[in-house]
């Protein structure tokens, strides 16, 4: 086995463990409003979510092969297919350390964002500020990102005002077991929209992985093990949960009830689905946002927690730098060591190391205050603890 | 992207949004409605149902909710349409990447 297939195949497995955060980040995304108001019990949420992103992970290769395409400045580096492997490879690891950091806080934010600020700040670091596609990133990253939760919101909101106006002679029980149904149906779109949409990024990554490895020609068509284990690694992820997300989501934002919930999730999985069909590609964690927050606004009387949105929006504002300075510094690291050693794997091998070792030191971390299945729904207790969810220390759950 | 180009995006986003995210959840809730019977408010506030729903209206409302699942069936099939004619060679609404 040579240096270069050792370091692909690292490579590709960084992208599948990038995946797996995605999954997790995001099933809140989907599910959170399910789960806080009952219609589902988590753990069948998490279920039902993580088989239709599989699904979805099929249904369309659309997103796929856009990704990297119009960010990363392929062709300042294409005669040199072991730096880009490198930019791929630190860019993934920005994404990663970023997504687990957040996940740590219960932070909603974008993993799109964490991947594109992962990949733009190796290649800055590698290239300089040419190795960046400005105008690309504009219109593919920062504009959507500021849209979408307004969109989100106004059409939450004008659809959890209609939806309360019509159905108000409706009974208190008929009510919530009516609209439970609906907020069932929506969150499953929202999953599916979700697999359509997010796998199909790492399904890009790993494409250009490939590439830079010179494995497959740019024309050919995404290989069919590439779709299977991105969806499998998503679909994981969803499944192990990602409950500190979840509960913020859930809990933290807005209280939410069934047509509420219906409401938000309906305003997600169509503009998802439609968004990218009109050539603006929204961030699905800024929509779900959005939309919840809308739902929040459209019904009289309704709690809206400014500063846990708050919270979130300095989240989102700070993903892209921050994703890409882990991005850049790892690159840094792992390329000089590679130039100061004259070994082609060294710098590769201790930026594996020090993802593993971080992504190890957090998780230890989340154990001490762990949110699961058993106590995602208690009473959200806003004490401005920084950490996820402000569970009360210790004692709920394992 | 130039700014009428931005906007007009955003304004077709916005319209689509509103009308399958708003507006089939609301039609949701018109299905809802007729199925309410007579309801009225308890002495604590509560409301609750007094007499079921009539046969039309139940019929009306079955009518609805069978629209927004032929609705929903549509737009997955949509979703999928490049997929469905790479693996089965169907081109489903003519519409698939001809590739």
């Amino acid at each position: 086995m040579t240096t270069e297939l050792i370091i692909l195949i690292i490579v590709v497995l960084t992208a599948l463990a990038f995946d797996f955060t995605n999954g997790f980040h995001d099933t809140g995304n989907a599910m959170a409003t399910s789960i806080a108001t009952g219609a589902l019990k988590p753990k069948v949420a998490v279920t039902l979510s993580a088989v239709l992103n599989l699904v979805g992970a099929f249904l369309s290769v659309e997103v796929a092969k856009t990704v990297g395409k119009g960010i990363v400045n392929l062709d300042a580096v294409s005669h040199d297919n072991s730096g880009l492997m490198l930019i791929v490879f630190t860019g993934l690891v920005g994404g990663i350390l970023w997504n687990v950091l957040t996940w740590l806080l219960g932070l909603p934010s974008s993993s799109s964002h964490a991947l594109f600020g992962g990949l733009i700040g190796a290649a800055m670091a590698a290239l300089g500020t040419s190795g960046v596609q400005w105008s690309g990133v504009m219109s593919k990253v920062v504009i959507p990102a500021v849209m979408a939760p307004f969109v989100a919101g106004l059409v939450s909101t004008v659809g959890t005002w209609l939806i309360y106006r019509i159905s108000s002679p409706v009974s208190d029980a008929k009510k919530t077991s009516g609209f439970r149904w609906g907020q069932v149906c929506t969150a499953s779109l929202v999953s599916l929209a979700h697999g359509t949409n997010d796998a199909q990024k790492t399904m890009g990554v790993i494409f250009l992985a490939l590439l830079a490895a010179g494995e497959i020609d740019p024309s050919a068509d995404i290989p069919f093990w590439v779709k299977a284990s991105c969806a499998l690694a998503i679909a994981l992820g969803t499944y192990w949960g990602g409950w500190r997300i979840i509960r913020t989501l859930g809990k933290g934002l807005v209280e939410i009830d069934t047509p509420q919930g219906m409401a938000a999730e309906g305003s997600s999985a169509a503009i998802i689905l439609t968004s990218s069909h009109f050539g603006m590609a929204l961030s699905t964690t800024h929509v779900a946002t959005g939309s919840i927050l809308g739902s929040g606004l459209g019904r009289k009387g309704a709690e809206v927690r400014w500063g846990i949105a708050g919270r979130m929006v300095v989240a989102w504002l700070i993903t892209l730098p921050a994703a890409g300075a882990i991005g850049a510094s790892t690159w840094f690291i792992g390329h000089y060591i590679n130039v100061l050693t004259g070994s082609g794997w060294l710098g590769e091998l201790v930026v594996f190391l020090i993802l593993v070792g971080f992504c190890a030191w957090m998780y230890l971390h989340s154990r001490r205050a762990p949110v699961d299945s058993s106590n995602v729904n208690a009473d959200w207790e806003d004490n401005g603890s920084q950490d996820a969810g402000s569970i009360k220390s210790s004692k709920v759950g394992a | 992207m130039s700014f009428p180009e931005l906007s007009e995006k955003v304004i077709s986003v916005v319209l689509a949004g509103l009308l399958f995210g708003a507006g089939l959840p609301a039609l949701y809730a018109v299905g809802m409605r007729f199925l309410a019977g007579t309801t009225e408010y308890t002495a604590d506030g509560r409301l609750i149902e007094t007499e079921g729903p009539s046969g039309v209206m139940k019929a009306l409302a079955y009518v609805i909710f069978a629209i927004i699942v032929v609705v929903i069936i549509i737009a997955v099939l949509w979703v999928a349409k490049d997929f469905m004619y790479h693996t089965f060679g169907f081109n489903l609404f003519g519409l698939a990447d001809n590739k």
